[in-house]
């Protein structure tokens, strides 16, 4: 009587550690950010976690465990990570039921709901019985779309980056090479034509150094922040002043009234204004005039630039503000800048408190406007994003 | 006769100062900023070699190599390739062009590059027309 007493006591305390030990597995399953689902032998879906849930377009598991095959192929197709379409015999699930081994694959998705592509890291590892026959295969989803993204960035910063550093330096160097030619052959009439091409060219070169720079800044959230007062309208001529001597295609028409004194950091905001107005001309090759415009608000100030060129398209909107991006029109010159003046732009506007945003239509032209506090919210001398 | 020699590149400080050099050394010299008036200037002065910047607005490198090599008579004429980096080598050898070259280069080299690529062009043409 006494032992059966024991092993019912015993047996109770067995079954809630099993609870407990279960509702812990549920919990972290539940919370990982890894997808986890389990086929049976069937290859019929029994468990998704939430993540997978969530990976697949779906709010809860069980519509995903309830969802057919087909719904599933409309909610999204499946690439190569290369763009190519997938051979669904390659998938690790279907490979893992072939021959029993644990396969992985990085696999992109597109949802037709969303417009951007997610990479996945998808794993099948089978269970087998006793008789080592497949009983259960599991998969785990892992979204790796941060890593492939940051790793596309840096093979196309090396595509550039080479390209955009080493033109002003191919100028430089045959440049100087061929000063030394003509003071070697003591013939001087080109000298000053070279010096200041040289100048030119380094010039270029620390404008990228320093783009890459702040970018580097950007991303670990330290770009540097020194407001100073100044007044708009006489800060706006100096820029118009200095652009329209290097720019001889487009006419710089300024509207800028405002007599006011703000607190900002006028060299980034100046440098910032100044690629709107490059880009200005060079995305509209056959307009001549650039309008920017200062308008005061209350408590807001706002910088415009419109040009009158080619626009850009819905799809490239979303798209100007990332680093490295650029539009490609066979009209415009493909082989200048980095693609990082709208980035950096639009994080100085950030730290302004401010915002930047564009209007645009395709074959009328741009707008790109900064809108900053007249006081600039430079509660810390950096700000983290 | 002096030989001459077409050049195509974007970069105005590239295209002149090449230009200068090779006038320097016994060339003629034409230009062009990019590659949309490409054949019709082959056409017009019929260079005896034409130096390309791979990355170009409109047409690239490679694609004026291939315009190059349908033209009747222009099968061989010698091609040389500037780019920035080795990543288009590939594509601009295999659309046929002679020599690839990057960025920044020694202007002596090229000149030299230039000498061989136009000497071996004139023994290939005087085997050819012996044989």
């Amino acid at each position: 009587m006494k032992d059966s007493n024991i092993s019912l006591k015993q047996l109770k305390q067995d079954r809630n550690a099993l609870k407990k030990a279960r509702d812990l597995q549920y919990v972290i399953l539940e919370s990982i950010e890894f997808g986890v689902t389990v086929q049976n032998k069937e290859g019929r879906l029994i468990y998704a976690n939430a993540a997978a849930a969530r990976l697949s377009g779906y709010d809860s598991s069980l519509a995903l465990i309830n969802a057919k095959p087909e719904q599933l192929q409309k909610k999204y197709i499946l690439f190569e990570e290369d763009g190519s379409k997938v051979d669904f015999s390659t998938l690790p699930g279907r490979l893992a039921f072939k021959d029993g081994k644990i396969h992985k694959k990085v696999v992109r998705f597109r949802f037709f709901e969303q417009a951007k592509d997610k990479w996945a890291l998808v794993r099948a590892i089978p269970i087998l019985d006793q008789q080592n026959k497949i009983e259960y295969i599991v998969n785990t989803f892992q979204d790796v779309t941060e890593q492939v993204i940051e790793e596309q960035r840096t093979q196309h910063f090396i595509s550039i980056g080479s390209h955009e550093l080493k033109t002003p330096l191919a100028g430089i160097k045959v440049l100087n090479q061929l000063l030394e030619k003509q003071f070697r052959d003591k013939r001087y009439e080109n000298i000053f034509s070279f010096t200041a091409q040289i100048d030119r060219r380094i010039n270029e070169l620390t404008k990228i150094i320093n783009d890459f720079l702040d970018v580097a800044k950007i991303r670990v959230g330290k770009l540097d922040f020194v407001p100073d007062f100044f007044y708009v309208d006489e800060f706006m001529k100096e820029i118009v002043k200095d652009l329209q001597t290097s720019i001889s295609t487009h006419t710089i028409k300024l509207k800028c009234s405002a007599h006011i004194e703000i607190f900002a950091d006028r060299e980034r905001l100046k440098t910032s204004i100044m690629n709107l107005i490059r880009n200005a001309r060079k995305y509209s090759p056959s307009a001549n005039t650039i309008l920017v415009e200062v308008i005061a608000e209350d408590k807001t100030i706002t910088f415009q630039v419109t040009d009158y060129g080619i626009g850009i398209s819905k799809e490239n909107q979303d798209r100007i503000f990332e680093p490295y991006f650029r539009v490609y029109d066979p009209k415009i010159k493909k082989t200048e800048g980095l693609g990082l003046g709208l980035f950096i732009a639009q994080k100085v506007a950030d730290i302004h408190g401010g915002k930047m945003g564009v209007i645009s239509k395709l074959g009328k032209g741009s707008t790109f406007y900064i809108t900053i506090p007249v006081q600039a919210q430079f509660m810390k001398k950096s700000l983290k994003f | 006769m002096k030989k001459c020699i077409l050049i195509v590149d974007d970069d105005s400080t590239i295209l002149e100062s090449i230009s200068i050099i090779l006038r320097e050394s016994g060339y003629n010299v034409s230009m062009l900023p990019n590659g949309n008036m490409f054949k019709k200037t082959i056409g017009q002065v019929k260079p005896d070699l034409v130096i390309l910047d791979y990355l170009m607005p409109g047409k690239n490198g490679d694609e004026l190599v291939k315009e190059l090599r349908a033209m009747v008579d222009y099968h061989t004429l010698p091609v040389l390739v500037l780019a920035a980096s080795q990543q288009y080598k590939k594509n601009s050898l295999e659309a046929g062009a002679d020599k690839y070259m990057t960025k920044p280069f020694d202007m002596y080299e090229l000149l030299d590059e230039v000498k061989r690529l136009l000497d071996k062009h004139e023994k290939l043409s005087a085997l050819q027309h012996s044989g």
